[in-house]
């Protein structure tokens, strides 16, 4: 249990998730698995652009997300996904917080 | 540790934010998508008496189905998502499931044409089709993540009902594809 509560604090404080709207947004990328668009996900969380910028930049910096741009139906999109390493990572992290339950 | 919990809360709350509204989008355009497949047939079959096209008989089986297949495939596109909201993923099981919702509507339509005089043979998988969507509702609204509202309801129910009754009273498509349609602009205006 100890050794539990340990790991999932050393997690918590990894600079990436030590915030409550990136690790929500990496949860929410597990659960959906497909690609969301940065507008949709805007209005979802109802934040500023630029603080949105500055959590998607952080969490595409530790590997844990991509972001890229394409041409959709609706014209330019920018699409983010979760990476192999962010679901590694939230699955650790939602094993871990599940036993501590 | 106070704080770890601190975050953990909120973290919940801003994941569960995008998810409501991502699912209630999806559901959203669920609704709206079946809505329009009333329109898409009528569509179909207005062609081809306007323009007295003679099709060969199989192309009157082949073609609204095909149209069935693709309303099915962009379905389960929406509801991957919502099935991903579980404990466990069962996605095996979900790909099962919407197999056979598909095949009892497609024998469904079969039985009425071939042995319209007997009731039995198209009533019987309409049924299983509407226990399905039962079902579904069961799994999204109730032990899944979305709470239904009155126009989730409101959607299943006028279905549930109408549904086997349409075939022998086809203007029923068209009272449950304006519910729906209303169910999926409400659905989308919740969350836009």
């Amino acid at each position: 249990m100890d050794k539990e509560l340990g790991e999932l604090i050393r997690i918590l404080k990894s600079k990436a998730i030590a915030d409550s709207t990136r690790l929500g947004i990496l949860i929410a990328l597990y659960y959906l698995n497909d690609e969301i668009t940065f507008s949709n996900l805007r209005r979802d969380l109802e934040i500023p652009k630029s603080s949105l910028h500055f959590h998607l930049s952080i969490l595409k910096d530790e590997g844990l997300i991509s972001v890229k741009t394409r041409l959709t139906s609706y014209g330019p999109r920018t699409l983010i996904r979760i990476t192999d390493a962010g679901r590694e990572l939230i699955k650790k992290y939602l094993d871990l917080t599940r036993k501590m339950k | 540790m106070k704080n770890a919990r601190e975050l953990i809360r909120r973290t919940r709350k801003v994941a569960g934010k995008i998810l409501y509204r991502e699912l209630r989008k999806a559901m959203g355009l669920y609704y709206l998508l079946w809505s329009s497949l009333t329109l898409s047939m009528g569509l179909f079959y207005s062609i081809i008496y306007t323009f007295n096209l003679s099709l060969p008989s199989l192309a009157f089986i082949a073609i609204p189905f095909s149209i069935i297949l693709v309303y099915f495939f962009l379905s389960y596109n929406l509801f991957r998502k919502a099935s991903r909201l579980r404990k466990k993923r069962r996605s095996g099981r979900f790909q099962l499931i919407f197999m056979i919702i598909a095949s009892s509507l497609v024998l469904s339509i079969l039985a009425l044409n071939y042995y319209q005089y007997n009731s039995i043979y198209y009533v019987t998988p309409s049924l299983v089709y509407d226990a399905l969507m039962i079902y579904i509702f069961y799994r999204t609204f109730v032990r899944g993540f979305l709470r239904a509202k009155i126009y989730d309801y409101l959607a299943f129910t006028s279905f549930v009902i109408l549904f086997p009754i349409s075939f022998y009273y086809y203007f029923l498509d068209y009272v449950y594809s304006i519910i729906w349609l209303y169910s999926g602009i409400s659905s989308i205006l919740e969350v836009f």
